[in-house]
This record gives structure tokens, C-alpha cells and sequence, in this order.
């Protein structure tokens, strides 16, 4: 065996991974708050990404264009949250499974019509030219901007949450809903905030991968249920658990289409998905809860 | 005898429906036969209708969402293909071990999917739906992969089927599957699912075994899958795995929710609706005239609600509006087809959230409203003897614990206690909040598994940490938060705990054998609901029962297992006061009959009614045993539940007394009435706090003094009755903006937020002054001062994480949070809980300076001797009202303070 070879491949890996990672990310940020995920999320990622082929296409410059189809993820989080989240989670029932579901079904139906069933390239802002590491493992610029990119929206995120007041009360929220009302947050304003802010990570993840897989109804059908592993394998409270397993994946899913063929790519990390649940349902980093009654 | 009558006339109603429908469907292919499009369209909606009857068990009886079934059809479809294909098997057989397989691959899937619940577990079943698709796309040789695998149709005992034989075949076998499954599920099984999704825990709790049913019902699931499976494969004749898509799964999962969960008939429509609503679509006019009938149907049911007066909310305007949409797209649409997705979303959307029962629920709710038809006729009750026999042990120590020990992170919640039982007595434990009471009996119950000590029963070890082994044992118990069945009637809470009276085995269940059974359990159930005073209501769904009524459903549930002990977790916890006197006569009965009891409970005059001996717990120790009179005269249990009495450091200061000219009032409760949904915990309470005040309210836990913090700050909606604050009603404001009118409430428990800086803490108790997104340290640094200088350790340890502070100082945090927020009343709910007498002596102190900063103060405690050594003026509750009041020093004396907490 090439070392070289495993060691390029792991680079590969890490890089799709991030994109899972950063979906994971999203999946947390409304989970840490209301305890509740949008099953529709591919959908999400899918439709925010072919909005902002649209604009591109219209002429407006990537510069603009991707704030822009951020902007629209984040309005689709928060369109998810008030129509098909809101009412399950007043009437504190497990509803919003199937209304995200059925959220999925119609933004699909939706892309079908407007877009068509076709893949569309995605105009590359990098270029494919590739930047030597070290000892001749390379990474692509567009490779390299998923991994940049992805991070660097984890940290604006944190850093929001972490240094200003607003970001702080997400987390009031997310640690004690009852206590963070008393000192007057509106926790209902946050959930909805917090799904607005997972749609805007979704749409970027959609944005950053577009240039490599292209853009089309069914781009984001195998990856959100990859992003959904990474999430609860690391555990939908565990922060920045999901770096780690999602870079994880992202390798393992190399290792495996090399050494075995392509089409078993996913196998392994479903295995492991649901060995992980079964043996840690709160997840790999995430913490254990004492039972009451 | 009319009752009798319209049975008969329900019965035949039912099963002449379901005749008639067979029929037309059996009739079809005299009119489609030589259509091989429709033929083989009719035969998929008979095979769905199979698959879904199966995706059913788990989805409407075990409520969880299982994305699972889609793989279940393919590895049945690829099963029966490729034994077909190998040993050209009859048609029967391969049918037959794609059931099988399909059977043990649930059983082996429904293991590691057992302990999830909710997402988790859809998301198991999904990950599992990939794999099966993965599998089959790669193992070319086996199955063709992408290619597809075409195949013949076997013969069925020599007979070569053509499409009409094989859809009457699929017919043959739904109508099988339907009466097998109609069987078992109205069973004791139905019910044991149906009990496991409302609360898992009491399902191990009455001994029916929460594990092993759930594997049962996967496995049902997957194997009903895998039948259709194979059905599938030769109704098709041809098999790809794209065909088993997650799509596909989606709309499996709407069809069983759109049509009824719980049901065969909903199945049925599901299957049907999943299968013609595209093909309803291709046509014009005909999707034309289904949106407007959703349209008509939506906004009839709009007027009817306003008509009746109802308030227009979500649910009845999301319908409306998502048809409306629909309805007005019709309009622009060239190929409703192409929009066959997104209309199948619009109506499940609309379906979900105005019939959340589904199609079938709802068209049964009409015709038990047109018909007027009766509740199912009973049998008589049995004889009690049957049910509860007198039991008759002899033993001196029935249950006996010894050193048992439990710790939570580093709280020894239960430190040592040994105690023993004897045989026919009522044991009552006592003691404050947090005491230990329920942690030490959920160990005897096996709901948590001790650090260390042992427990034996009828001299033989009680198995640790399980609550089924330990029902299995005769130990019954009930739960302090209800553990009900909701969604099944008082009777089948019952039936469902009857474990001994179910002894024929699953098949005969099936075949209709055990009908004989189901009579006696309801007869048995009757008679112990009439033993507990609850026959009336033998037909009504546990949800909808009276609160007073839930609780005692619970000890009837709990005798069903015919215990040996029974463990009481605060039975007349919220009850009024007529259930609380007939709880105390039905407990006195229940020890007539031989049963022993561990009764825990904070009302005094019950306890001492009832118990033979007394245990009363602090911190997780025994502090004190013996009999009611011993009990209250003893120094450490008075000093337990009322704290130190000696408290020279403490002076009141004088103030203005209440109805002086300059008395101004700051809050003001008038009359409120307010519940947590069951019983009402506040009952007309009313409680003033003046200007300048400290208030103190005291009494037993569970008395409503938490209950009324909650209610003030706006954490509890108010049924009845008023609040105001400097002559402000804040009634119906939610807590985030009571705090906007200076009242700031320190909750029980502290509430601290635990993963941030105390710093962090304290700003966000600023966080109505403060800028939401940067300068908010500048502005808030006068306020952190001041919260500073009033709490100097907090200032030491500004830059540590709030929950790895002790609990002296995150008690001081929550207050110096609250004070972040400026507030002119300061309501403190048992500031001192879970703290050392030093300690709550020094925060008493810090009180009273704020309250000289001019602070109004309203201090809720369970100890009384200190807070009424500061208070002004001072309100002692009993059963969510106010018993007594009047200015701290002349209550101080009163008798009736200490038997607020320990009885008369």
C-alpha cells in the first residue's frame, strides 16, 4: 500500500467532509434550542443553491450572489420554523418529523418544476489548479475553499454566539429556555432565529459544493443523510464533535471507494451510523441524561 | 336494550362494509381484466395495503417514525426473486420465506433500534432503507444490480396465475392479513404496543415488558414487508433497486398518517390514496374537481369553528390556507403531473395539521356522531376475589434494605438507608424536597440501579436496576408525574396490567381463539375500577379523565398485577379534598386485602391516618422512625422541615405597618386560580407585597408556593383571577415581558445557565437594558458593580463556568442575576435549598441589605424558622390557598405554622 496514496485520499475525505460537517453544524444550532431538526434540510440546501445559480445567471456577480443565497437559506429556515415547526413544537408533540418531511416533498416538487430534472454546472469561483501540502499530497483550490469556507462559518458563528449579546442569549436558551425567559429573551424569537440560521448554513454548504457535484434536484438526497450521521454520531449537543466526525467520514467514505469500488462509498458510515446509535444514542461527544420520574 | 340493538347494528355495519369492499375490489377485474396498466395498478394498491397494514404497527401503535419499511419490501422482493429464481419453488413457499426473512431481519434491525426513540430512531431506519438500496445496486452478482432482475411469475400448486388470478391471490391474502392482524391487534398486543408508545416506563412498570413487545411489532412490521415484498416481485415481474427509493418511503409514511393511524381502514385508503392520487392528477378534470371539494371541505370546517365560536389559530387557518392554495394554483396549472409531489405536500400538510387523526380517524369521529353510537357493551364484573385474592404472608420483614446508596454526579441523592417492612402495613416516608424519597424507591422498584446495598423480599434478593424483573416479583408501584396509558380508556389501563389472565399463545391470538380472554380480562379490569371507585368511567380514554380520577387509575392499573407490596409516590399529590379522603379509604382497603405499602406523601393528616410507622428522610439519611406522635415531637424532624430555629443573627428591621396611609402596593395576586393542566394547584389564592416589604409565603411542599412564583412571573398562564404590579395588571404577559415591569424572579433551583462564565450570566440578567450585539460591557459595568460589591465572591470567580461553582455561589449568582435586571420586587423561590445553615445565614443577611436598598422582597421557603425571622409579613398555605397571615412576629408563635408541615 502507497502511503502517499491513503494520505491523499484522507486530504480528499477531509474536505467533503467539512460539507457534512457544516450541514451537521446547522442540524445542532436549531437542535440545541428546540430540540428539533428539519428532516427537509436537503431540500433546503438543494433549493438555496439552485436560487443562487439563478442569480448568478442573471448576471450578478458571485460576490453578491452567494450573500444573497445565503440570505434566501436563512428566509427558508425561517419559512421551515413558523409553518411546519412552530405548531408541534407548542403542542410539545414529535410533529415536526413529518411536517419537515412534508416541507422536503414540496420544495422538491417546487425545483422540479421551476428548474427541471437536469444537473446544471455550477460556475467555479476557484479554479481547479492544485496546491502542493507537502511531500506531494495536493488539494485543490476548491477543495480547499470547502474546508475554508465551511470552518470559517462555524467560527463566525461561534464568535457570534460567544461576543455578542444576542449570541449569548442562543445559548441561554439552549442551556435553560425557562431561565433565559425570565430575564426577559424571548425564546420563541430564538428558536425561529436559530432556524434561520441553520438555513443560511445549509445554503452555504450547498454553495461551496455546487462547483463539484453540480446543481440539481437530487444533489443533496445521499448527503443529508450523511450530514445526519455526523450529527448524531457525534451527538446533536456535542459543538465541534462534528469536525472531527465528519472529517472522519469524509476519509473513511475515500478509503472505501478506493480500495472496494464507488458504490460502496456509504456502506461503512451506515454501519457505523447505526452501530453508534445503538450503542450511544446520545451520540459520541454528546452527554448522557439521568432519567426522571 | 336499544344499547343492545345499535351493537348489533355497529357490528354489522363494520363487517358489512368490509364485505362490500371486498367484494367491489373482488369484482374489478371483470371490468379492468384485460387492462394490464390498470390490473397491475389494482394489484399494487391491494399489495400496499398489506405493507401499510405492517408500517401501521409501528407507526400508529408504536408511534414511531420507521423509515425502514421500503427495505423490507425490497429484500422480500428480491428474496422471493432470487429463490424463485434458484429452486423454482411454488409460489406459496417463496411468498412464504420472503415473509420469514423479512421477519428476522426485523428482529435483528429492532435491537440496536430499541433504545431510540424520535428522530434518532428514523433516522436508524432511514440509514438502514440506504444500506438495503446500496446492497442491492452493488452485489451485482447477485442481484443485477442497476441493470434490474427480470422474472417469471411461479406457479401456485401447479397453476399458472395470469394478472387477474394473482390479483384475487393478493386479495386472498390481504383479507388474511386483515382478520390475523384485526385479532391480534385488538388483543392484549394491540394494547401492549399502544401502552409502550404512551409510556415506556409503565409498560415495564405493570411487568408486560417494553423490550421484548417492541421487537414483536418491528418484527411484524418487517415481516408483513417482506410479504408485500414478494408480491411486489411477482406482481411486477421485474425488480431495480431504484424502485425502493427514499421517495417511495415518504409516501408510504403520508399514506399511513393521511389515511389513519391505528387502523386497518386507514391502511387501506393510505395504500389507495398513494397509489390513484397520481393517476387522479393526470386528469384535469378530475384534479380540478378534488381541489375544490378540498377548498369547500377546508372552508366549511373554518365557519363551522366560527360559528361555534372557537378562536382561529394555526390549526384551523393552515388547512384553509395551504387548499386555498391549491385550489387558486388549479387555475394556472398546464400538467398537474408535473406537480404531483408538491399537491401530495399541500394535502398531507393540510391533513397533518386539520386532521391529525387522519382521513379514517375523522370519518369514524362522524359516524359515532350521526349514528349516536354507544359505548362497546361490558361484561359484568367478576368477583374481586378473582382479581384480588387476600392475600395472607406472614412476615415479619416482608422487604428488607440494607445500606442502600445512590449517587448522582456528587449528590449522595440516597446515602446509606436501611429500613424493613412488615408484612400487611402501611409504611410512610417523609421528608423535605430533595430529600431522597422517590430516588429511594425508584431503587426498590429497579427504575435506577444503587451505587450499593442490597433489598430482599420475602427473604430473596429483588432483582437491581430493572423495573420489569422487580414487577415480576409482585412489586407494584405508581408514579408521582401520572405514567398513564393517555390514549387507551381507564378499562384498557387495566386490561393492559393483567399479565397472568393472557396465556394463549400469539397464533390462536391470530386466528381469533383468544376472544374468550379478552372477556375475562374486561371483567377482571371492571372489577377492580369498581373496587376503586372508577367503573363509571371504564370507557373513557385515560387523557380525558378528571385529574383526581387519573390517580387513582394508576393504583387500579397497579393492582392488576396483584402485587404483593405496592408503592404509592404521592398519590394525593394536587388532589382536592374529597379524592384526598377517598384515596385514604381506598389505601385502607387495599391493606384489608393483605397488600403491603410504602406510601410517600406530604400531606401529614394522610399519613398519619394510614401509616403504621413513619420513616422520615433528609439529605438521603433516615433522621427519624416511629409513629405519628413521635415523629412530630422530635427535634431533628421539626428542624428539618422548619430550619434552624436559632437564629440570633438575624434581626428584623421595623417597618411602616401594612394600612398606613403610606403603604404603597407593589404586587398584588388576587384570587388566582391556576394548573399544570390536571388539577387545579392554586385555588383563589390571594397575596399582597407592599413597598419596601419582605414577604415571606411558607408551607408543606406541594402546597403552591412554587406554583404562585410561576404564576407572578409569567411562566404559568393564569386561569382565573388577577396580578398586578405597581398598580399594573401583568395577567397575561409571558415571562419575557413581566420582566420588563421591574420584577425579577430567582427560580427554584437557581436555574443558572451552567456552560457560560458567571460573568456571562450576569450580563444576560441585564439583558433588557443591554444592546443586543456589541457595547453591552460598557453599559453594563455600573450594574455589574453594584451586583459586585453586594456579592464579592462573584467578582473573584467572574471567569469561571456557572456550574462549576458550589451552591452557596451559584444561589448568589441567580440572585445577582436577577438584580442585574434593576428590579423594584425580587421574588425568591427557596433561596436556601440544598444549602449549609452558614451559608443561607449569610444570604439571608445579603437579603435583608437589598431589601434596605429598596428592594421589595417576596420569599417563598420551605424552611420557615429563618425566613420568618426576617420576613415583615408572612402568608402560611395549605392546598393552593392561603390558611393564615399577618405580620411575621405575631404568626411566628402560631400553632398552626407547624402543622402546616407536620398535621395537626
Amino acid at each position: 500500500m502507497n502511503l502517499n496514496v491513503i494520505v491523499q485520499l484522507m486530504v480528499n475525505g477531509v474536505a467533503i467532509g467539512m460539507i457534512y460537517t457544516l450541514i451537521a453544524y446547522g442540524f445542532q444550532l436549531t437542535f440545541s434550542t428546540s430540540k428539533s431538526i428539519n428532516f427537509g434540510q436537503g431540500e433546503l440546501v438543494m433549493v438555496s443553491t439552485f436560487f443562487t445559480l439563478t442569480t448568478l445567471n442573471w448576471g450578478i456577480p458571485h460576490i453578491m450572489s452567494i450573500p444573497l443565497g445565503i440570505l434566501f437559506g436563512a428566509l427558508m429556515g425561517l419559512f421551515v420554523e413558523r409553518v411546519f415547526v412552530h405548531l408541534a413544537l407548542e403542542q410539545k408533540t414529535e410533529g415536526w418529523v413529518l411536517t419537515t418531511i412534508i416541507f422536503g416533498l414540496f420544495s422538491l416538487s417546487i425545483a422540479e418544476n421551476l428548474w427541471g430534472k437536469d444537473d446544471h454546472p455550477f460556475p467555479a469561483i476557484f479554479s481547479s489548479s492544485s496546491i502542493t501540502l507537502f511531500n506531494g499530497i495536493t488539494i485543490t483550490e476548491t477543495e480547499l475553499s470547502l474546508v475554508v469556507g465551511a470552518l470559517a462559518f462555524m467560527i463566525v458563528v461561534e464568535l457570534f454566539k460567544r461576543k455578542t449579546m444576542y449570541g449569548k442569549a442562543v445559548l441561554a436558551v439552549a442551556i435553560n429556555r425557562e431561565s433565559a425567559e425570565l430575564v426577559g429573551i424571548s425564546a420563541r424569537k430564538i428558536i425561529a432565529f436559530s432556524y434561520a440560521l441553520s438555513g443560511a448554513s445549509a445554503a452555504f454548504a450547498g454553495i461551496l459544493m455546487a462547483p463539484i457535484t453540480t446543481v440539481g434536484v437530487t444533489m443533496s438526497t445521499a448527503l443529508i443523510l450523511k450530514a445526519f450521521s455526523v450529527a448524531v454520531v457525534a451527538g446533536l449537543d456535542s459543538g465541534f464533535g462534528v469536525v472531527i466526525i465528519g472529517a472522519a467520514l469524509g476519509m473513511l467514505e475515500n478509503l472505501t471507494s478506493y480500495y472496494l469500488s464507488s458504490g460502496w462509498r456509504e456502506a461503512p458510515g451506515l454501519v457505523f451510523l447505526i452501530l453508534a446509535l445503538a450503542l450511544r444514542p446520545t451520540g459520541i461527544f454528546g452527554k448522557a441524561i439521568i432519567r426522571k420520574v | 336494550m336499544s344499547t343492545i340493538v345499535n351493537m348489533i347494528r355497529l357490528r354489522k355495519l363494520s363487517w358489512s362494509m368490509e364485505l362490500l369492499v371486498l367484494l367491489a375490489l373482488a369484482l374489478l377485474p371483470l371490468k379492468y381484466g384485460q387492462q394490464t396498466y390498470t390490473m397491475g395498478l389494482l394489484t399494487l394498491l391491494v399489495i400496499y395495503a398489506i405493507l401499510l397494514i405492517g408500517l401501521d404497527i409501528t407507526v400508529g401503535y408504536l408511534g414511531q417514525i420507521n423509515l425502514a419499511q421500503t427495505a423490507f419490501l425490497a429484500i422480500g422482493a428480491y428474496t422471493s426473486a432470487l429463490i424463485f429464481q434458484a429452486w423454482n419453488l411454488d409460489l406459496l413457499s417463496c411468498l412464504f420465506i420472503s415473509f420469514i426473512f423479512a421477519f428476522v431481519f426485523g428482529i435483528l434491525i429492532a435491537i440496536p433500534a430499541l433504545r431510540l426513540s424520535g428522530p434518532q430512531f428514523a433516522l436508524a431506519t432511514l440509514s438502514f432503507t440506504t444500506l438495503t438500496a446500496t446492497i442491492l445496486n452493488e452485489w451485482e452478482s447477485l442481484t443485477g444490480g442497476a441493470q434490474g432482475l427480470s422474472l417469471t411469475r411461479p406457479k401456485l400448486f401447479g397453476l399458472t396465475l395470469d394478472a387477474t388470478g394473482f390479483f384475487w391471490l393478493c386479495l386472498v391474502l390481504l383479507v388474511a392479513v386483515w382478520l390475523g392482524m384485526h385479532n391480534f391487534l385488538k388483543s392484549q398486543w394491540g394494547r401492549s404496543f399502544q401502552a409502550l408508545r404512551d409510556s415506556g416506563i409503565a409498560t415495564d412498570a405493570v411487568g408486560i415488558g417494553a423490550m421484548r413487545h417492541k421487537i414483536i411489532a418491528f418484527a411484524i412490521c418487517a415481516g408483513l414487508g417482506g410479504l408485500a415484498g414478494g408480491l411486489y416481485a411477482f406482481n411486477l415481474q421485474y425488480l431495480q433497486p431504484l424502485s425502493f427509493s427514499y421517495e417511495l418511503m415518504v409516501l408510504l409514511l403520508l399514506g399511513v398518517v393521511l389515511g389513519g393511524r391505528q387502523s386497518l381502514w386507514g391502511a387501506l385508503l393510505g395504500a389507495a390514496l398513494v397509489i390513484l392520487l397520481p393517476n387522479l392528477l393526470s386528469n384535469y378534470v378530475v384534479f380540478k374537481t378534488l381541489t375544490t371539494l378540498c377548498f369547500l371541505a377546508a372552508s366549511v370546517s373554518v365557519v363551522i369553528d366560527l360559528r361555534q365560536g372557537k378562536k382561529i389559530d394555526f390549526i384551523s387557518i393552515a388547512p384553509l390556507f395551504a387548499v386555498t392554495l391549491l385550489f387558486s394554483s388549479s387555475f394556472f396549472m398546464q400538467n398537474p403531473e408535473d406537480w404531483r409531489k408538491g399537491i401530495f405536500a399541500v394535502i398531507l400538510f393540510a391533513a397533518v395539521v386539520g386532521l391529525p387523526e387522519g382521513l379514517m380517524g375523522y370519518i369514524e369521529r362522524q359516524i359515532h356522531r350521526l349514528f349516536k353510537l354507544p359505548a362497546v357493551k361490558l361484561p359484568l364484573a367478576s368477583d374481586l376475589d378473582d382479581v384480588l385474592p387476600q392475600l395472607n404472608i406472614q412476615s415479619p420483614n416482608l422487604l428488607q434494605v440494607r445500606n442502600l446508596k445512590c449517587y448522582f454526579g456528587g449528590i449522595k441523592a440516597v446515602d446509606d438507608i436501611s429500613f424493613q417492612l412488615k408484612a400487611g402495613q402501611i409504611l410512610g416516608i417523609i421528608g423535605p424536597n430533595g430529600s431522597g424519597k422517590t430516588t429511594l424507591i425508584n431503587i426498590i422498584s429497579g427504575f435506577y440501579k444503587p451505587a450499593s446495598g442490597n433489598i430482599l423480599f420475602n427473604s430473596r434478593p429483588l432483582p437491581k436496576g430493572s423495573l420489569l424483573k422487580v414487577a415480576r416479583h409482585r412489586v407494584a408501584r405508581t408514579f408521582q408525574n401520572l405514567q398513564l396509558f393517555n390514549e387507551l380508556t381507564a378499562l384498557e389501563n387495566v386490561m393492559a396490567a393483567l399479565r397472568d389472565t393472557y396465556k394463549k399463545p400469539w397464533f390462536m391470538v391470530m386466528a381469533g381463539f383468544a376472544r374468550n380472554e379478552e372477556h375475562i380480562a374486561q371483567a377482571k379490569a371492571l372489577a377492580l375500577l369498581d373496587y376503586i371507585g372508577l367503573a363509571d368511567c371504564a370507557s373513557i380514554p385515560a387523557k380525558h379523565l378528571p385529574y383526581g380520577a387519573q390517580r387513582f387509575l394508576e393504583v387500579a392499573r397497579a393492582l392488576a398485577t396483584q402485587p404483593h407490596l405496592l408503592i404509592l409516590d404521592e398519590p394525593a399529590a394536587g388532589m382536592s379534598e374529597p379524592d384526598a379522603q377517598k384515596l385514604t379509604r381506598i389505601i385502607a382497603k387495599i391493606r384489608e386485602r393483605g397488600i403491603s405499602i410504602i406510601l410517600i406523601e406530604h400531606r401529614m393528616d394522610i399519613i398519619s391516618t394510614l401509616c403504621d410507622e413513619i420513616m422520615v428522610l433528609e439529605r438521603g439519611r433516615v433522621i427519624a422512625k416511629g409513629s405519628a406522635q413521635d415523629i412530630k415531637k422530635d427535634p431533628l424532624v421539626i428542624q428539618a422541615y422548619l430550619g434552624d430555629q436559632s437564629n440570633e443573627g438575624l434581626v428584623r428591621v421595623k417597618k411602616l405597618p401594612r394600612g398606613s396611609e403610606k403603604c404603597e402596593t407593589a404586587l398584588s395576586v388576587q384570587e388566582v386560580t391556576a394548573s399544570y393542566g390536571l388539577g387545579d394547584i392554586l385555588n383563589g389564592l390571594s397575596v399582597d407585597v407592599a413597598k419596601g416589604e419582605i414577604v415571606a409565603m411558607i408551607g408543606a411542599n406541594g402546597v403552591g408556593k412554587t406554583t404562585t412564583m410561576r404564576v407572578i412571573s409569567g411562566l404559568l398562564p393564569t386561569l382565573k383571577g388577577k396580578v398586578s404590579i405597581w398598580g399594573r395588571e401583568i395577567t397575561a404577559l409571558p415571562a419575557h415581558r413581566v420582566v420588563l415591569h421591574k420584577l425579577s424572579l430567582t427560580p427554584e433551583g437557581r436555574g443558572i445557565f451552567s456552560a457560560l462564565s458567571v460573568e456571562d450570566n450576569l450580563l444576560l440578567g441585564g439583558y433588557i437594558h443591554l444592546p443586543r450585539f456589541f457595547g453591552y460591557k460598557k453599559k453594563a459595568a455600573q450594574d455589574l458593580d453594584i451586583v459586585y460589591k453586594n456579592f464579592p465572591q462573584l467578582y473573584e470567580c467572574r471567569t469561571r463556568l456557572a456550574g462549576t461553582l458550589s451552591g452557596g455561589e451559584q444561589q448568589m449568582l441567580a440572585i445577582g442575576r436577577s438584580l442585574m435586571s434593576k428590579p423594584q420586587l425580587l421574588l425568591l423561590d427557596e433561596p436556601s435549598m440544598g444549602l449549609s445553615p452558614k451559608i443561607v445565614e449569610n444570604l439571608f443577611k445579603i437579603i435583608q441589605d437589598l431589601n434596605a436598598q429598596g428592594i421589595s422582597i417576596l420569599l417563598v421557603e420551605q424552611f420557615a424558622a429563618m425566613a420568618l425571622s426576617i420576613a415583615d409579613y408572612v402568608y402560611v398555605l395549605e392546598q393552593g390557598h392561603v390558611v393564615l397571615e399577618g405580620p411575621a412576629s405575631e404568626i411566628s408563635q402560631h400553632p398552626k405554622v407547624l402543622s402546616a408541615y407536620l398535621g395537626d
